[in-house]
């Protein structure tokens, strides 16, 4: 099984996010369970959603503790909340920054976990060039495709044509394809760099 | 076709393929999702002649519900928390006169304090209102009851209430299948109902009923729900042979056969359940569980036939009786009289607290080492407890009791001195 | 030639009765094919008025639909004189579910007739002051907000008169009532600001509001046929003095609930989409006193000390009711 957990803010499509995932997982074939934490509606206030993959039926129902991913939308969140409680040794993090994981005061994360699975991408500056609203989440599963390969982008362009209308569809797969291209590319340039 | 959607959606577009007269429909955390649904569906014209009617309470929803089902109408609603209490008179109404209303319940937790999170102590609230109550332990069984419900309610006329957990079912994305609407078709005749409004055959229907015959009359409401004893399951076992699924019935077992200790519960926290009894399965603990689904009428027969191999039984409950504990440990223990067993009851998940399976790890490791009392809140944080009851000792005025927790906990702003 | 004595029969104006008009004109009750939907053996009070407004509604309504009606009734004196376990006096479809639902009970037997193909079946809804301005108050506007095709009459008796008369939000001012007694300094409900439902009714906009009182049957009887004659949400407010909650005498139901209009205090209108389209002027004025004396509820009024006062301030409102409404009659 494999648990994603993503972090933003209310209005930032966070729950939509988890649900997009899920449904690109089924669309090849894997079973998915997302599911949102969060208050009354509200823009702006700390929202939590998951997603659960995995080959065989999925039967539990608690919050994910131990992801083995995370997904965080709003940087400003990062002291605020403890986003990365629970994160699995060997996990992922993907963050929506145009600045590294020393810039945004992170930097002690990268001894704690594999240097090469903590990445950053200006998924909201992206998202602005191609669909022309600060909403980075088609982004940044994009990018999460790229990370973890747990689903492909294939299957996500899928999922977000099945979601938005056509116009709208377009532009998130463009800006998809460009935050797969920028992880993978910052993926490889980790994988020669020297350890820090 | 199975379809990655929200239990919301499922709910809804399976109460459509029931063919429904009248929705009547008042917005409440977390059930709105569903009426929303519906909303749209019958707006867009796919669910004609039906009549979506936007009331302006939850007692207005049932009201609207009785007089639609008493002119002969299939009729829905759905709500949750307060605005079951709000309704409260009207349910009671409706099961009286006899009327095969069916109603989603999304449970949630009734205030004070106020809470949108899940746990069972809305429905257990009305348990004697004469409803039958079906609890939903995954989405999938949910939409499926729908359908059985609406079997079930107006071959008896009793309303039917189907309880699915708020935000945990409600609002998690996974792989469903509405019932296709030709398999709901004959599964569910047209609405022949047993009292109708009808000029061309009229009828009093509401008259007062004196000392004289008040017994009888409130006799057949037990009568029927005893009758629905037997019938749930049949139309179980019809509903799995017309759509190759088990959905429903009276309880199910899991891994209880040589379960030395069995878990009860109802609803989502009975996945967890099941994942964490397979890792202690793994481990060489004999555990077991027991997932009831039909609460009202409780089968004390079936009931007693799956736990009474067991040597130590929990009942794991989302909500309690204040000034008493357990609220299904009750019945349970009804059903177990006279066999020598040792008895838990373990109040969890109250108001949202996520039941973990470390939790639950522990619950069952303390059962097992005879350290698990007879009454535990799961995970109750003792000291935070004793500090308010400190509190409330130190100052006669020591202010609302939420709050001072809020603030103990970090989630409300220090008061400043 | 031999003489015939002719007997004029009072209908509640200085018009003739029945029997000298030719058949059209004449009351639905004076039809001896009515339907006689509140039938007799049913256990009202002797002079209650209730049960003669009800009487003459049902009846006018089921003409009016030719027998197409199901009737949804409140809690209160008229569901429980009419159905006294085990009989009932009801001769149309008729259901009684709660005391505050009746408006939302009627809008679901109207969406059920439509969306079963009995749209041609009409909903009369019926309940009490009590059911209608103070429990259900939150139904009705819900029922008129969505111009469900409803029409709700009020039976106002301006009290909970079925409980052992106690005050609602109809009861007029200086009223006495088990729960406003007339002990004190100020004996008697309340000088309040009235919750004048006919007008909220208006505020709504609904196609069709009118007031009525047992009075004037003829006239109650026009108002309920020309409701039917209109689809979406209508409401008839009607005056039925209760001779045991108003200690009037049980003879002089119909002659109370007459000065009632000819005071002022009750204004007898026609609203449509909002707007008051016709009124019934007063014929005979008469000052307040002259309907408040023979009730025992108000006889406090006219020996405490605050009672002068008090009548003013009622004859107040029944001026301003007047000249708000049009109401005096025009010189002759």
């Amino acid at each position: 099984m494999f648990q994603t957990r993503i972090h933003g803010r209310g209005g930032q499509g966070v729950v939509t996010a988890a649900e997009m995932l899920s449904v690109a997982a089924f669309d090849e074939g894997l079973h998915a369970q997302a599911f949102p934490s969060f208050g009354s509606e509200r823009m702006g206030a700390p929202v939590v959603a998951f997603c659960r993959i995995d080959d065989r039926e999925i039967r539990v129902r608690e919050p994910i503790v131990e992801p083995d991913a995370l997904i965080v939308q709003d940087a400003t969140l990062l002291h605020q909340v403890d986003l990365f409680a629970g994160l699995r040794p060997d996990g992922y993090i993907l963050i929506n920054s145009a600045r590294d994981f020393g810039e945004l005061g992170v930097g002690e994360l990268t001894s704690r976990f594999r240097r090469e699975r903590l990445l950053t991408v200006p998924a909201t500056e992206i998202a602005m060039r191609h669909i022309g609203r600060p909403i980075p989440n088609t982004v940044l599963l994009a990018g999460f495709c790229a990370m973890s390969g747990v689903v492909s982008l294939t299957a996500l362009e899928a999922a977000v044509r099945e979601r938005f209308p056509a116009e709208l569809a377009e532009a998130n797969v463009a800006a998809a394809r460009e935050s797969h291209a920028w992880v993978s590319a910052e993926m490889r340039e980790l994988a020669h760099a020297p350890s820090d | 076709m199975r379809r990655q959607i929200e239990g919301a959606r499922g709910v809804a577009e399976t109460v459509a393929a029931c063919r429904p007269h009248v929705i009547c429909a008042y917005p409440i955390t977390p059930q709105t999702h569903i009426v929303e649904g519906l909303g749209a569906m019958v707006k867009a014209g796919g669910l004609a002649p039906c009549e979506f009617v936007n009331v302006e309470s939850e007692f207005a929803a049932m009201s609207v519900a009785i007089g639609a089902s008493a002119a002969g109408a299939r009729a829905y609603t759905a709500t949750a928390s307060q605005g079951l209490l709000f309704m409260c008179e009207a349910l009671y109404n409706a099961s009286g006169l006899g009327l095969p209303i069916v109603m989603t319940v999304a449970n949630r937790a009734i205030g004070a304090p106020i809470n949108i999170w899940n746990d069972h102590s809305d429905s257990m609230s009305q348990r004697d209102s004469g409803w039958i109550q079906l609890y939903a332990e995954t989405n999938q069984e949910a939409m499926d009851l729908h359908v059985q419900a609406f079997r079930l309610a107006e071959e008896l006329s009793v309303p039917v209430m189907v309880c699915m957990d708020g935000f945990v079912l409600t609002h998690a994305v996974e792989p469903l299948e509405v019932p296709a609407q030709a398999g709901v078709d004959a599964f569910l005749p047209p609405f022949a109902p047993r009292q109708v409004l009808d000029p061309d055959d009229p009828v009093t229907i509401g008259a007062m009923v004196g000392p004289e015959a008040f017994t009888e009359v409130r006799y057949l409401a037990f009568h029927r729900q005893m009758e629905a004893l037997r019938r749930i399951p049949e139309i179980a076992a019809e509903f799995a042979a017309a759509f190759g699924r088990d959905s429903g019935g009276l309880l199910h077992s899991y891994r209880c056969d040589d379960a030395e200790t069995i878990v009860l519960a109802m609803g989502s926290v009975l996945g967890t359940l099941k994942d964490t009894v397979d890792e202690l399965r793994d481990e060489g603990v004999a555990v077991g569980v027991v997932g009831l689904t039909s609460f009202r009428p409780f089968p004390m027969a079936a009931v007693r036939e799956a736990l009474k191999g067991a040597e130590r039984v929990i009942v794991l409950e989302r909500a309690f009786a204040v000034g008493v504990g357990g609220i299904v440990s009750a019945d349970v223990h009804t059903a177990l009289a006279g066999l020598a067993q040792r008895r838990h009851t373990v109040i969890a998940g109250l108001g949202g607290r996520a039941v973990t399976r470390a939790s639950l790890r522990a619950v069952l490791a303390d059962a097992g080492a005879n350290r698990l009392e007879s009454l535990r809140f799961l995970d109750l944080d003792v000291a935070l407890v004793d500090r308010e009851l400190a509190r409330v000792r130190a100052h006669p005025r020591s202010g609302p009791a939420a709050e001072n927790i809020l603030r103990d906990i970090g989630a409300v702003a220090a008061r400043p001195h | 030639m031999g003489t015939q004595e002719i007997r004029y029969f009072q209908v509640g104006s200085h018009a003739v009765g029945n029997r000298l008009l030719e058949a059209g004109r004449r009351t639905v009750q004076s039809d001896p094919e009515r339907a006689n939907a509140l039938t007799c053996g049913h256990r009202a009070c002797q002079g209650c008025g209730e049960a003669l407004g009800a009487r003459y509604v049902v009846d006018a309504a089921l003409r009016a639909t030719r027998g197409r009606l199901v009737a949804v009734n409140a809690t209160g004196c008229l569901e429980v004189f009419s159905t006294p376990y085990p009989e009932t006096s009801w001769q149309l479809p008729w259901l009684h579910s709660l005391f505050g639902n009746a408006p939302a009970v009627a809008t679901g037997v109207a969406a059920a007739l439509r969306a079963t193909g009995r749209g041609d079946v009409r909903v009369l809804a019926q309940g009490g002051d009590g059911g209608t301005v103070d429990i259900g108050f939150g139904c009705l506007s819900g029922m008129f907000e969505r111009d469900d095709d409803v029409l709700y009459v009020c039976y106002d008796n301006e009290g909970y008169m079925n409980t052992g008369v106690q005050r609602s939000g109809a009861t007029p001012p200086g009223a006495r009532t088990a729960t406003t007694e007339a002990v004190g300094d100020a004996p008697g409900n309340p000088f309040g600001q009235g919750k004048d439902v006919p007008r909220i009714a208006m505020a709504h906009a609904i196609p069709y509001v009118a007031t009525a009182t047992v009075a004037d049957l003829r006239d109650l009887e026009a108002k309920v046929e020309r409701a039917m004659q209109v689809r979406g949400a209508r409401y008839l407010h009607v005056l039925v003095p209760c001779p045991l909650g108003w200690g009037s005498p049980a003879a002089l139901t119909v002659r109370i609930a007459r000065l009632a209009t000819r005071s002022g205090l009750f204004p007898v209108f026609e609203a449509r989409d909002g707007e008051v389209t016709g009124v019934t002027p007063i014929r005979g004025r008469v000052p307040v006193e002259d309907y408040l004396r023979p009730q025992k509820r108000f006889a406090h009024l006219f020996s405490h000390p605050s009672g002068p006062a008090a009548l003013a301030r009622i004859q107040e409102i029944a001026d301003r009711n007047i000249r708000r409404y049009g109401l005096a009659e025009e010189e002759r």
